[in-house]
């Protein structure tokens, strides 16, 4: 199939984006981040760009962008108006948790359940999109539930990428996030592999013998097609990839859709734990750098003899000492926090990139069972 | 409106469709360009072409010709496989659209889509698995076959040809056109006696049109009732090369000499 860009970048970006409120919404009404205006605002502002600009982007693909209301009315029998239904009513919760969030941080009972029902239309929106693909026996790599798995499991993991580096800045530092953002990759990974399995094998039962009725007469060969230039059928789901560069693309996801951000957020997870422990240590190495000073200072105006005043003068080069290891620890727990929060934002360029690898390749790789009239054997 | 229309059990429905006879065809395409003659004026027009002039001509057409070498070795043959849509009982084309543009009338099954209400999400064509949806880039919505129903139903046209105009101009009549719903019509004779068939049955779209299979080959002069003016000219030589050997005269001689 043919993979065009607006869908692509759709697909990625609003999948993300629905992934990072879902998670959000579960994780403030379960208190696991805290009622602050500052995260509320980058975190919420954050997943809703994501998502409109995956919306916006999604109507560029439509001959009749202007017309796109209508879309929303079928969705008795259609996956795409009911993924729209559920896209557009998935900006109540959400405006209901910003607000929520931003102005009354102080009064979290009147709108943490936003956060729940958010997290759910979340879901229902991201699985109709799945849908959209899995329900269509012509694409029979699509024509799984596998699909739909894929798709949720990869808006969680880009929703827990994100979410990772937005806790960070809060300290201390929290496991449950990295924690989430590996078990997101982890499942991510697994879907696809699933999904890969499928696509391999699960498919190539509809022959060009079944397409023409002709498997009494033979092996069923194209002899002529029915035009000699190109039209908008064989573009749009005649694409071909070579077998060998999906297989290099397929290692090319695992890379740097999981492998690589997977490192990256133990890589933070390490640095912030560390930075959190030298936080830790940092008040009492200030409070023992005190102490010392205020010994030392008292030696010095208390020394008489030589002996006493040497002593004195130890103590206060002890007393400097103290004083810079704690200044280290302060600047350690300072950098070694820098570090981690670096890491965990490298993490999201492979992840970004190898999610639109993996969606091209979705497109790409999938094959419609129309080929078979124009010369493919089996799909 | 996007869901199909009820299925009246006992109640028979009218189904409006085409039997196509692949034993017949002969692939010469004049009811493609018939078809996208009709239609350039008719219910979905225009037919835009991109280019029509330039070195990538595409555009669109309701109908295309196929060709297709089936088997192998002296029993191999050609089909002429001629393919629209086949407004079929249960297609997805119609209940994945987003809009309700795309609709299959309850009084004849006919499937139609409307250009006015159309947001070209493409959609319908990527569930329709025989390529009958085509784009119309130029207007960026859908369209498709209508089984030309601004000519089957249009009263300023002669009784005969209100038909398709894929079937009012095959030369050979290879497509017929009629009521698959009833079992008495002409058309539903013609697919139980000849044995019509669906296309990717497996799939359950059940299309309304039907096809009917080439006959077998008559590879026999006896079973086409060939006489010995049509025996094969290898045959005669060796027939020739035998009567040589009861010839007289010289040239018998110089052939009993020779075989000797
Ligand atoms: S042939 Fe294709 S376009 Fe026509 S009714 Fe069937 S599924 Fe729809
Ligand atoms: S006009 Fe008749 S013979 Fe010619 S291609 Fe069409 S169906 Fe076949």
């Amino acid at each position: 199939m043919h993979p065009a860009y607006s869908v692509i970048f759709f697909t990625t970006a609003s999948g993300t984006g629905y992934g990072l409120l879902g998670l959000l919404g579960i994780l403030v009404a379960s208190g696991h981040l805290p009622a602050d205006p500052v995260l509320g605002l980058v975190g919420l502002g954050l997943a809703m760009a994501l998502i409109t600009g995956g919306l916006l982007s999604s109507m560029a693909h439509l001959g009749h962008p202007e017309r796109f209301l209508r879309a929303l009315t079928q969705w008795r029998s259609s996956w795409l108006s009911r993924e729209g239904v559920a896209s557009i009513l998935t900006y109540g919760p959400l405006a209901w948790l910003g607000i929520g969030w931003v102005f009354f941080a102080d009064a979290p009972e009147a709108w943490r359940l936003a956060g729940p029902i958010a997290a759910v239309l979340c879901l229902i929106t991201v699985w109709c999109t799945g849908m959209i693909y899995a329900s269509l026996p012509t694409v029979p790599q699509w024509h799984t539930v596998r699909t739909n798995w894929a798709y949720v499991a990869l808006a969680v993991a880009g929703g827990a990428l994100l979410l990772n580096v937005l806790r960070l800045p809060w300290a201390p530092f929290e496991p449950l996030f990295a924690i989430m953002a590996i078990v997101g990759l982890a499942l991510g990974w697994m879907a696809k592999e699933s999904y890969w399995r499928h696509a391999d094998s699960g498919t190539g039962r509809i022959t060009a013998e079944s397409a023409t009725g002709l498997g009494a007469l033979g092996k069923v060969r194209l002899f002529e097609s029915p035009h000699t230039q190109s039209s908008y059928l064989m573009q749009e789901m005649g694409y071909r990839l070579a077998r060998r560069h999906a297989t290099r693309l397929r290692t090319l996801v695992r890379v740097l859709l999981f492998a690589v951000p997977a490192i990256l957020v133990v890589v933070a997870a390490l640095f912030a734990n560390a930075a959190s422990g030298a936080a830790d240590r940092a008040p009492g190495l200030d409070q023992a750098a005190a102490q010392q000073r205020s010994a030392a200072l008292e030696l010095v105006a208390t020394a008489q003899t030589k002996e006493e005043e040497d002593r004195a003068a130890l103590a206060v080069v002890m007393a400097d000492a103290a004083e810079s290891a704690a200044a280290a620890e302060h600047a350690s727990a300072a950098n070694l926090r820098m570090l981690g929060i670096i890491a965990a934002l490298l993490a999201l360029f492979p992840a970004g990139l190898g999610l639109i690898v993996e969606r091209w390749l979705f497109f790409a790789e999938a094959k419609h069972v129309v080929t078979l009239y124009y010369g493919a054997e089996r799909a | 409106m996007t869901s199909l229309p009820r299925q009246t059990d006992g109640g028979r429905r009218k189904k409006l469709g085409l039997v196509i006879d692949l034993d017949i065809c002969v692939g010469c395409h004049a009811c493609a360009v018939n078809c996208k003659e009709w239609n350039d004026g008719g219910h979905s027009a225009p037919l835009t072409d991109q280019e029509p002039y330039g070195k990538d001509v595409s555009g669109v057409w309701f109908n295309r010709i196929h060709s297709y070498e089936c088997g192998d070795g002296p029993t191999s043959r050609t089909v002429h496989f001629p393919k629209s849509c086949l407004h079929c009982e249960t297609p997805a084309c119609v209940t994945v659209c987003p809009t309700g543009a795309s609709y299959k009338r309850e009084e004849d099954g006919i499937v139609l889509v409307n250009a006015d209400t159309c947001i070209g999400c493409k959609l319908c064509s990527w569930a329709c698995p025989y390529g009958a949806r085509e784009y119309d880039q130029s207007d960026g919505v859908m369209k498709k076959c209508t089984l030309c129903i601004d000519r089957i139903y249009n009263e300023n046209l002669e009784e005969v040809d209100r038909v398709p105009a894929c079937v009012s101009t095959c030369p050979v009549s290879a497509r017929h056109f009629g009521d698959l719903g009833d079992p008495d019509s002409d058309v539903s004779h013609l697919v139980t006696e000849r044995g019509g068939f669906d296309l990717m049955a497996e799939l359950g779209y059940q299309p309304v049109n039907k096809y009917l299979p080439p006959r077998p080959r008559k590879d026999k002069s006896g079973a086409t009732g060939t006489g010995d003016a049509l025996t094969p000219l290898a045959e005669l030589a060796a027939a020739g090369s035998d009567s040589a050997a009861g010839a007289k005269g010289f040239l018998g001689w110089v052939d009993r000499m020779l075989s000797a």
